[in-house]
């Protein structure tokens, strides 16, 4: 009887603290254009199938997208250009099957859409393949969730920057880490997922890929903005401007990257 | 014939001692009251008085804590030396060592701006879980606050939490919390007096540009022993103290330990989360001109995750400090400090541990010296070697992919020499004035970076982002050679006019300078910043701070009235651009630029001071803001170049304490705040990338977080019924009476199981009641 009033006691302190969701009213800037030119060349494959996707910002609550259909968007490179169309099942979205990837090639994309150009060039970056993957059941920061780990070799003697993707079926939004091997140059090294929910037979499809540094640190300060802008611990949230320029309007600059990555993934099945 | 007159403007000079009566020890800080002309006088340190008046009978009265009271009948008619002998009281009270009279206002001392509070006060404000603490109990004072619940370190005039100098007995504490904000590093009962500047500040401080918080500890009774305890829901402490040799040595030791984790264990949770800290003093004196004294202290919050993520810090420090009295016109202090700031993190699962830190090593000199009842010099010097590790890093297993790495360390040797004078121009004019000069040198290093064009930062026209530049090539130089210096002269000046025996105005200018920046891309410290010296790139920062005030005694000084109006404005304000990272990495010239600060504001102090029921209501309506233009017209700097608030700006500031006495068992309190919420920003916008959705966001910090308030009571019983060896007293508290959630965060986030946006809030306490058990030997 003791014990428990003691142990409620304290219950009482670490329950008192709390989240809760609240409406704020929030205002809308002007909108922008935004640029989802993600090119993944997935080992194992030509890579021909890519897409780009447009659309415009929209308010906080706001959940349908505002999609951007009559564009011209390409990529080229010294000698070549490939022309991206407007997919009709699926507006916005901007697709080819003729992409050629090569490593370490540049490319330059150029987009005219409402009246303006807008063009990016980046550097198509490799990735070494995943080494293994090594599931842990006492893991996490309880002690209680199941772990894994995604192991790959850094090269020795190359500036390295990753970007890993985790998706589970029963979370809607994915879960993505960014790393550099300043740390860790030329050695083994991995990457953690942990999720309170995850049981077995459940299956993560993990993608990693290699990137840039400026798309690294692009990342690092988008992934920053997720979350909490106020309080104080928080960063201070910032605009983020990715590599786009526009170049019939400066100021109007889009948002989002144009990225191009070799890309390593497998589907894991939770044990 | 020779004709001597008396003219009515002749003044006789009354002077004295006054002394305790059984051991002859000079009295400091004793109130003389000559009546009927209702004047007052003090006693120095070392007991002696001086003052001039006209030809007459007088009686003069003494009332000092502890002592019974003095009464004495004199005829003035010619210089009189006077010796007061004070008969202590059979039964001391409480807190004897401190005096009750250092909270009063002082009517006719020019120095303004400042708060001081005896641990009486402190114990009897109420808090969270029912612990009483330093730093939430100066929060409640006018233009001091914080930055919630949560957060540490605290907020003076619209300043940064780093912009105060933090001093335990000569030694910098450099980070003042426990478990972020929820403790601060002083014990209570530890503390003998604490004095913070909020302005005015005297020239003998230097370092910091808001304030100085300057805490002295307590060294234990010398005729008695003595122990007090207090077991509470999350933490307890013990303090003994007590003569080694009687009325020759004394010593104080006090410690403190939270366990809340403990209870944790019981769940089967390994994650852990406390803190302890323990205080040593021992004093020894030798004769009645020198005395000794040491002080140690060691504090650390330990945060550990399951083993596999350890998190220690804290601060340590061994001070070991010379009395020496001259005569009765001059004193001198000299001291020796020694303090250790670590901060380490140990990630057991991905295998490595990282330790930062800093350590100083430093020579204090200060001298008192009284040239006449009107004037009193104060000089010495100061000497801090710095020594900063800004990262070891080791891998703790062999399977680990980490290197070892050491980040180079850096050095600086920080000076400063002053000369203040405190005078009294007339009855009624006094002026404190001084000059302090501060030298600051960044010594060598290794990999001291070079940049093309001295730019370690660029503008990239194309991207309109600050990028980092990478240096072109990096060199060592000994750390025996100063790289670059500093030297600034600091003018301090406040004065006081008071036209009547109960009201003042007074004045104050001080200039501040500030040579140790903390890196920190937060509103509130977090145990991550770090602090770096001046140097090629970040030079120190300057501030200029007048104020001006209006003091009234009410009603034979059963109230007091502070009205205070200060406008600070800062040179070389550091600001960190839009997405700067800042964990290990060293260079942070690369991510910051020059700016400007200003903060201007009112605060108003109302008190009441005697009676059963006392308490004050202290209200500050203020401004801070902070202006970061480019480099060029062409860059954008920070917000455009545009004013834009501070982190930590607060518009309004309420706070309201109250403290009833029923009867002698039964004690109440209540505080209630009401504050301004801290700016942020809320999202414009959103848009889709790698199938997140990501916030928009505009300007810094455009909007504000909801408003706080909340109301917090407690009760103090001390049984009628009491053991012979102890005093025995319980405390009940609620904090948060009316459960107010208040946001300490919000978060606009994705919801992961429906994909849809949201605001969060994160509220970090609501109503919490406590109960904690106190005994004193």
């Amino acid at each position: 009887m003791k014990n428990n009033w003691v142990i409620l006691l304290f219950l009482f302190f670490i329950v008192s603290s709390c989240e809760e969701v609240v409406k704020v009213d929030l205002e809308e800037a002007e909108k922008r254009l935004v640029v989802e030119a993600s090119i993944k060349w997935i080992k194992g494959t030509d890579g021909n199938n890519q897409q780009i996707k447009l659309s415009k910002t929209r308010g906080f609550y706001q959940q349908n997208p505002i999609p951007v259909t009559q564009a011209n968007v390409s990529i080229s490179t010294a000698e070549n250009t490939f022309n991206f169309v407007n997919d009709d099942e699926n507006p916005g979205t901007y697709i080819t099957d003729e992409f050629e990837p090569v490593i370490g090639q540049e490319y330059e994309l150029n987009i005219q859409a409402e009246g303006e150009n807008y063009r990016a060039t980046e550097i198509l970056k490799p990735v070494v393949p995943i080494d293994s993957i090594t599931q842990r059941n006492d893991g996490g920061f309880s002690g209680e969730e199941i772990e894994i780990k995604t192991h790959y070799t850094d090269p020795a003697g190359v500036e390295n920057y990753y970007l890993f993707n985790y998706q589970v079926s029963f979370i809607q939004i994915p879960t993505l880490e960014i790393f550099d091997d300043e740390f860790n140059d030329g050695n083994p090294i991995f990457s953690t997922y942990q999720e309170e929910d995850l049981e077995t037979g459940n299956t993560i499809n993990i993608q990693m890929q290699g990137v840039s540094q400026q798309y690294y640190n692009y990342l690092n300060l988008l992934l920053s903005q997720i979350g909490d802008s106020g309080g104080p611990f928080q960063t201070r949230p910032a605009t983020v401007r990715g590599n786009i320029i526009n170049l019939s309007d400066e100021n109007n600059y889009p948002f989002g990257y144009f990225s191009l990555s070799e890309v390593d993934t497998l589907n894991y099945e939770v044990r | 014939m020779v004709i001597i007159s008396y003219d009515s403007y002749t003044q006789i000079k009354l002077s004295g001692k006054v002394v305790n009566e059984t051991n002859n020890t000079p009295i400091k800080d004793a109130y003389l009251f000559i009546t009927p002309i209702n004047k007052a006088i003090k006693s120095n340190e070392n007991g002696l008085f001086k003052t001039k008046l006209k030809p007459g009978d007088y009686t003069i009265n003494v009332n000092y804590l502890g002592y019974k009271v003095y009464k004495k009948e004199i005829s003035l008619t010619s210089n009189k030396e006077l010796t007061i002998l004070l008969q202590p009281k059979a039964e001391s009270l409480e807190e004897v060592v401190l005096k009750e009279d250092i909270e009063r206002l002082n009517i006719k001392d020019p120095q303004m701006s400042v708060n001081r509070l005896t641990a009486k006060t402190i114990n009897r404000v109420p808090v969270v879980l029912g612990e009483a603490d330093v730093i939430r109990s100066l929060i409640k004072l006018p233009g001091i606050t914080n930055a919630g619940e949560g957060s540490s370190g605290f907020n003076v005039r619209g300043g940064g939490a780093d912009q105060n100098l933090v001093l335990m007995d000569d030694a910098t504490i450099y980070n003042s919390s426990h478990l972020f904000g929820l403790f601060s590093v002083f014990n209570p009962n530890a503390v003998k007096n604490l004095t913070l500047y909020k302005g005015g500040i005297p020239p003998r401080y230097g370092g910091r540009l808001s304030s100085v918080l300057d805490v002295d500890l307590k060294s234990g009774d010398l005729k008695d022993f003595k122990a007090d305890a207090n077991i509470g829901i999350v933490s307890s402490k013990l303090n003994l103290q007590g003569p080694i040799k009687d009325n020759k040595t004394s010593f104080y030791v006090g410690g403190r330990s939270s366990y809340a984790h403990l209870f944790l264990k019981l769940t089967d949770n390994s994650n852990s989360a406390y803190f302890y800290d323990m205080n040593l003093k021992l004093k020894h004196k030798f004769n009645k001109n020198n005395q000794l004294y040491f002080s140690g202290y060691l504090g650390r919050d330990v945060f550990s995750l399951d083993k596999s993520f350890k998190n220690t810090y804290g601060n340590a420090f061994a001070n070991l400090r010379w009395k020496h009295r001259f005569n009765d016109n001059m004193n001198s202090d000299l001291s020796f400090t020694f303090t250790d700031y670590l901060y380490r993190l140990n990630l057991e699962f991905v295998g490595f541990e990282f330790d930062n830190g800093i350590y100083d090593f430093d020579i204090n000199y200060d001298m008192k010296h009284y040239i006449s009842s009107n004037i009193q010099f104060q000089y010495g010097l100061e000497s801090i070697y710095h020594t900063f590790n800004p990262g070891y890093i080791r891998p703790t297993s062999a399977s680990s992919g980490i290197e070892e790495d050491q980040l180079p360390r850096k050095y600086a040797f920080d000076n400063g020499a002053y000369f203040g004078v405190s005078q009294d121009i007339t009855e009624n004019l006094k002026l404190d004035y001084g000059l302090r000069l501060s030298a600051f040198y960044r010594l060598g290093q290794n990999e001291i970076p070079v940049y093309e064009n001295n730019n370690p930062i660029l503008y990239n026209e194309t991207t309109n982002k600050y990028e980092e530049a990478e240096p072109i090539r990096t060199f060592n130089r000994s750390n025996t050679k100063i790289i670059e210096s500093f030297y600034n002269l600091e003018p301090r000046i406040s004065t006081a006019y008071s036209f009547s025996e109960n009201s003042s105005v007074k004045a104050s200018y001080n200039r501040m300078v500030q040579n140790m920046h903390l890196i920190s891309n937060t509103s509130s410290p977090t145990p991550l910043d770090i602090w770096t010296p001046s140097g090629k790139f970040i030079k120190p920062q300057k501030l200029d701070q007048f104020a001006v005030g209006f003091f009234k005694e009410l009603n034979d000084e059963r109230f007091s009235l502070e009205i205070e109006s200060f406008y600070k404005t800062i040179d070389n304000k550091i600001d960190y651009v839009d997405g700067a990272d800042l964990i290990a990495n060293d260079d942070v010239e690369r991510f910051i630029l020059n700016g400007e600060a200003r903060s201007y504001g009112v605060e108003f102090l109302f008190k009441k001071n005697k009676g059963d029921f006392t308490g004050w209501l202290a209200y500050t309506l203020s401004r801070s803001e902070q202006r970061t233009p480019g480099r060029t017209p062409d860059e954008p700097g920070i917000a455009d170049g545009d004013w834009y608030l501070a982190n930590y700006d607060k518009t309004h500031d309420l706070s309201i304490v109250a403290n009833y006495d029923w009867n002698k068992q039964w004690r109440f309190n209540a505080s209630f705040i009401a504050q301004t919420g801290l700016p942020v920003n809320f999202p414009v916008g959103q848009f889709e990338f790698e199938g997140l959705n990501i916030p928009v966001f505009k300007g810094r910090n455009s909007n504000r977080l909801p408003a706080i308030h909340r109301l917090d009571i407690s009760a103090n019983y001390t049984p009628k019924k009491q053991n012979s060896w102890w005093e025995a007293s319980w405390n009940f508290s609620i904090y948060n009476v009316y459960n107010r959630m208040n946001a300490a965060a919000l978060s606009f986030e994705q919801n992961r199981n429906t994909g849809v946006n949201e605001a969060v809030r994160l509220s970090i306490f609501g109503i919490v009641p406590a109960v904690s058990y106190q005994i004193k030997f």
